[in-house]
């Protein structure tokens, strides 16, 4: 690691507090309200640190992917298909439970 | 009693492709899927009686295999397959750099909108499905309950019987692992572009 990314997390740190934590308050914001304590340090650290911005844009990309994954299968575009051997398999299942 | 008749015989042939897939983006892996589907057609079958016609036929198989699969999550949420409090070790665990991104793991720029990697043949696309299915079972639970069913943070705790806090660290978990697969399986590390 290069002396100016060190000087720069240094910084960070002392400042801003860590890029754990800063993705923690992010999970932490989807499920419940944050402090203005938290909140002011989320907002400190983000306006600094480009990795947990990308992080943050990385996730943005996972959610529309997740969107559509779901949309897909309301429409019936299927990722996976039953195979004749497991069609079979629940076919028989059902016969059996008559 | 309602105007639908149930028809069990030809469920496989309408529902089954639609159901297993419901399953396997909720508890990625197939034999797992096929089981709970077998256990909805098994409950939809003795409780057909008790079907009252107030939705269609896949809207109630669809809510019995939901069930099931919360309670296979139940399950699993009081195993110990996976350690909850397992460091992901995504962060730097010493030395003046203790909580930031270790250098292996360092997020960098995609370099893609999110509108045009949202497209089904995209790279993310098949990787992401693979990584979901590298989820220890638990922390699966949580992700797929809030981003495919629209859960609160509420329902989920009750469902599973974890706390709020342990939903945020169990959620942020799982975050950083899906994004570390993405990143390993989708880029070689010539392509890194740090933003």
């Amino acid at each position: 690691m290069n002396i100016f990314k060190k000087l720069w997390i240094t910084y960070l740190k002392a400042t801003y507090r860590t890029c754990g934590e800063a993705t923690l308050l992010m999970a932490k914001e989807e499920c419940a309200k944050l402090s203005d304590d938290e909140r002011g340090r989320l907002k400190r650290h983000m306006s600094r640190c480009k990795y947990c911005n990308a992080y943050k844009h990385q996730h943005e990309l996972i959610a529309k992917n997740v969107d559509v994954m779901k949309h897909n299968i309301e429409v019936d575009k299927y990722l996976y298909f039953l195979t004749p051997e497991q069609k079979e398999r629940l076919k028989n299942g059902i016969k059996l439970s008559e | 009693m309602s105007d639908i008749t149930l028809n069990p015989e030809t469920w496989v042939d309408k529902y089954g492709n639609y159901l297993y897939n419901f399953a396997m983006m909720r508890v990625y892996n197939s034999d797992m899927a096929e089981d709970l589907v077998q256990d909805t057609f098994y409950s939809a079958f003795k409780a057909k009686a008790s079907f009252m016609g107030n939705s269609s036929e896949k809207t109630w198989l669809t809510s019995i295999l939901k069930r099931k699969i919360i309670d296979h999550y139940r399950k699993n949420a009081r195993s110990k397959e996976d350690n909850l409090l397992d460091n992901p070790e995504h962060f730097q665990t010493e030395g003046i750099l203790k909580g930031h991104w270790d250098d292996n793991s360092l997020p960098f720029d995609w370099g893609v909108t999110a509108e045009a990697s949202a497209v089904e043949n995209t790279e993310l696309y098949k990787v992401l499905k693979n990584c979901l299915a590298k989820i220890p079972p638990r922390m699966a639970a949580t992700f797929t309950l809030k981003e495919f069913e629209d859960y609160s943070t509420e329902e989920i705790c009750n469902e599973l019987n974890i706390t709020p806090s342990n939903l945020w660290v169990m959620i942020h978990r799982t975050k950083v692992q899906l994004r570390d697969c993405i990143e390993k399986n989708w880029f070689k590390p010539d392509q890194k572009r740090y933003s």
